[in-house]
């Protein structure tokens, strides 16, 4: 090793490093435990897994407590994380049919096989203040809640058919666009027009609140798309992989949390004369109710043509992504010296161009 | 603070797999000079436009023989050259240099050093927008064809708007320049001052966009031709009288610095590494 | 750290990397990897230079082709696929294609006149051709000496090689007519050394 010359810029970094450790704790009681926010911050693990690309509760956990609950931050460092991860198997096709559901509604018709089924929820909870939660009895509450819904705390699987599937039986729908080769957006390089499965996978990872935006400018004004919510799930469904020393088994890894949404869009003439309903299709990590939504309008907006911007592949595709649209805001943070200082000279080279011309004009 | 990334991660940090992508892809833009060629990208530990292409070309590049000099603006003390230096060497056993003479490897943003890289070295960019005629056109697709037809004629009429408007072209850095007669490209942010030294050098120039995902480089002896009209030609930013206040140099690139009691305005070298060898040889009698 | 007598896929790939890319910003300029090839088994059906440049380029996200009169290339292909995880394929589909022995005529047209050269809007999307000689040489001492001119040559750069067949240079030259398409050529001789001519180079035969 050469000798290392420690520097002002060194000295700078590792005593900020420390002073934000120091504003991460110096008014803190105890430290917050990851658990805790494993199992009482579901929603932001989950966006955090979400927009990461990692199913890791527990890391999404740790992260959002690195990243002190910055939700931007937290999807970087799952995202690092997992750039970093050999991939050595594929999955097998999950299957959300199959799905170990939690939750299930459909905006279609009022009654599917199975019925509408709420589950957790916050969609009729009035928004307001609960001071309650500022001294709760968590056992308490616990005891009290396991026998007012029995149901939920069973071992019994709740497994539904799925509306298109009904849908589908009745002719009613395309079959799915399959594409022969999977696209990996991790691993290949990305080209336009990008194939669907790379456009699936990039809205899946996206950023929740630029996707929303998005598609609520489909939905508002920019094509008045609003689709029906043909059926929104969310649940448990089990990962498997070929079994790796014989192929006619499966191994079971574990189950996720998924969020699965169909929406039926406009009907539409195929190639071979038939009209069918479009579907569109969103699918999270964990409970991401609003951007499972979105993606499904955003990935049907981008199967139909028109000059609106969620219908503009690059458009959408290059700017959802949390980690690129906030390191390339953010980077503006970093020393722009040498630019500044061209554009200061193009500057004063034209307002001496100007300044001539003025002088030329009054000769004149 | 770093955890061990030593033990943690693989040599360079990039597992091998993303190494050889990235290497793959870095012969075809030798072979290519001035065209972007798309790549896959890792997300690496610092932010995405913070230098994200250039780092993992160096990671893709460095051996423990090698010797690494990073800069930002041309200074080695910068904050972001300093983080991606140390993320570096937490990952190799590589040494690290200020002198831009014993570096095999110079990471850089904003600037080329001042003293001409040799053919020993290679100068890695890093790179926030690689394609030149995004300012003419926002879409990827058409940018691309664009390229392959050689059709030119939009950026080529966004400079003669400028010349109408203002009198000049007015690009400061960044300045778009054709390479081997064929690719217009991107130089990233080098000043003007900077671009000539593209042309027909000793060295080898590699160009790391790590957010938009492309690789492109310019080898030596490679025509490089800034665009400009023939009664417009192509300039430098202006130093004239102008000298550096710490080695008193007037031929290298100068920051502009005020005072901050008197707002009196002075002069300094941008690349620091140099600007310091200059000062020591000043002293030396 | 690491065990001197086998090619190490982290350091060894690595060096042969930036030999390669040195030739390869430097067409024709001669580098030896004869220190990493002691490093490749005896049992490999290939050459040591299709094996080494192959652990260097390979993965299982790019394809191969190979060909070799002399040697076993089903054995050499397997080998190839095992160790790098890449799979065979057709030379007019491969990415890599690595031509260990010298083929015949016709071999040499078929190849390429197939090869892939890429598009005006993807010219990336074509093939490096790594080619087998017997000898390569900065001096004016073999059968086919060359001058390059272009990219990378500072006026004009000489390489003699042995072992070559003037086809390649005659086809390539006709495939690489509409730049930026075009094939890349690695040359690698017995003796471990490398050089390379990327589509840029333009290249006329030295007659006195």
């Amino acid at each position: 090793m050469g000798y290392v010359a420690v520097t002002g810029g060194q000295k700078a970094i590792e005593a900020a490093d420390r002073i934000n450790q120091w504003y991460r704790i110096k008014d803190a009681e105890r430290s917050l435990e990851t658990i805790e926010i494993e199992k009482q911050l579901r929603h932001l693990t989950d966006r955090v897994m979400s927009e990461g690309g990692l199913y890791a509760p527990e890391y999404a956990a740790l992260a959002i407590k690195q990243a002190e609950g910055d939700l931007c931050e937290a999807a970087f460092l799952m995202r690092a994380y997992r750039s970093t991860l050999e991939r050595n198997y594929e999955s097998e096709i999950i299957d959300p049919g199959q799905m170990r559901i939690i939750r299930r509604i459909s905006s279609a018709f009022k009654d599917i096989p199975g019925g509408q089924m709420l589950g957790p929820t916050m969609d009729y909870t009035h928004r307001l203040l609960n001071f309650a939660l500022e001294n709760e009895d968590v056992r308490a509450l616990q005891e009290l809640l396991k026998e007012q819904i029995p149901e939920f705390n069973t071992d019994q699987p709740l497994s539904l058919p799925k509306v298109s599937s009904l849908l589908r039986e009745q002719g009613l729908l395309f079959p799915p666009k399959s594409s022969d080769v999977l696209f990996d957006i991790t691993r290949d390089k990305l080209t336009f027009p990008a194939p669907r499965s790379a456009k699936l996978q990039i809205l899946a990872r996206g950023e929740t609140g630029a996707m929303t935006a998005l598609a609520y400018s489909s939905m508002r004004g920019h094509t008045t798309n609003h689709p029906t919510v043909g059926e929104l799930r969310v649940g448990y469904v089990e990962v498997t992989i070929v079994y790796p020393f014989d192929s006619r088994e499966s191994l079971c890894l574990g189950e996720i949390m998924l969020t699965e949404v169909e929406t039926i869009n406009a009907f539409e003439r195929d190639d071979q004369g038939d009209v069918k309903l479009r579907l569109g299709y969103g699918l999270t990590f964990g409970q991401n109710e609003t951007k499972a939504i979105a993606m499904a309008i955003l990935e049907q907006g981008l199967e139909t043509k028109g000059t609106t911007p969620s219908q503009d592949e690059e458009f959408v595709l290059l700017h959802v992504d949390s980690i690129e649209a906030n390191g390339f805001v953010s980077h503006l943070k970093l020393p722009h010296y040498i630019t500044f200082q061209s554009k200061l000279d193009v500057l004063r080279q034209t307002q001496k161009i100007a300044e001539s011309e003025k002088t030329e004009t009054l000769k004149e | 603070m770093q955890p061990h990334l030593k033990q943690t991660y693989n040599y360079a940090f990039l597992d091998e797999g993303s190494k050889k992508e990235i290497r793959r892809t870095t012969l075809k833009a030798v072979a290519i000079p001035g065209y972007q060629v798309p790549f896959a990208s890792r997300e690496m530990p610092i932010g995405r436009g913070w230098g994200t292409g250039g780092l993992q070309l160096t990671l893709s590049l460095i051996g423990d023989q090698d010797c690494l000099k990073v800069i930002d603006q041309g200074n080695d003390d910068s904050v972001n050259a300093v983080s991606i230096k140390k993320l570096v060497q937490s990952c190799t056993e590589a040494e690290v240099t200020t002198d831009s003479e014993r570096a095999t490897l110079i990471q850089t943003r904003h600037r080329i050093p001042e003293v001409p890289i040799r053919a020993d070295q290679i100068l890695i960019f890093q790179v926030p927008l690689p394609e030149p005629l995004r300012m003419v056109e926002a879409k990827e697709r058409k940018t691309k064809q664009l390229h392959a037809e050689m059709d030119y004629s939009g950026i080529w009429l966004r400079l003669y708007e400028d010349i109408v408007k203002w009198g000049k072209i007015s690009i400061g850095a960044d300045y778009p320049a054709l390479a081997h007669k064929r690719h217009i490209f991107a130089p990233s942010p080098i000043p003007r001052y900077d671009l000539p030294k593209l042309n027909h050098a000793d060295g080898l120039f590699l160009f790391g966009a790590g957010r938009e995902k492309k690789i492109y480089a310019i080898p030596p002896y490679t025509d490089i031709e800034p665009l400009a009209f023939d009664d417009y030609p192509f300039e430098t930013e202006h130093f004239d009288g102008c000298n550096c206040r710490l080695c008193g140099s007037s031929d290298t690139f100068l920051d502009e610095i005020f005072d901050e009691k008197t707002g009196q305005k002075f002069y300094q070298c941008s690349d620091t590494g140099n600007c310091r060898k200059r000062q020591e040889k000043r002293h030396t009698p | 750290m690491t065990n001197a007598n086998i090619f190490h896929h982290v350091h060894d790939t690595r060096k042969l990397y930036r030999r390669l890319l040195d030739s390869m910003a430097k067409p024709g300029k001669i580098n030896t990897i004869a220190d990493l090839l002691r490093g490749v088994p005896e049992s490999c059906p290939c050459s040591s230079g299709t094996y080494a440049l192959a652990q260097t380029l390979l993965d299982q996200q790019v394809s191969f082709y190979y060909a070799s009169q002399e040697l076993n290339a089903d054995a050499a292909e397997r080998a190839i696929e095992w160790t790098t995880g890449s799979h065979h394929t057709a030379s007019h589909a491969a990415d890599y294609l690595f031509i260990d022995t010298p083929p015949e005529m016709d071999e040499i047209d078929s190849i390429m006149q197939s090869v892939r050269i890429g598009t005006l809007a993807e010219p990336e999307k074509s093939a490096t051709i790594a080619l087998h000689v017997r000898r390569l040489s900065g001096a004016d001492d073999l059968a086919l000496p060359i001058i390059l001119r272009g990219p990378g040559i500072n006026g004009w750069h000489l390489l003699s090689v042995d072992g070559m067949n003037m086809e390649w240079l005659r086809l390539r030259s006709e495939r690489n007519r509409e730049y930026p398409t075009g094939c890349d050529f690695i040359l690698f001789d017995d003796d471990g050394q490398i050089a390379a001519l990327p589509r840029t180079t333009l290249i006329e035969r030295r007659d006195f």
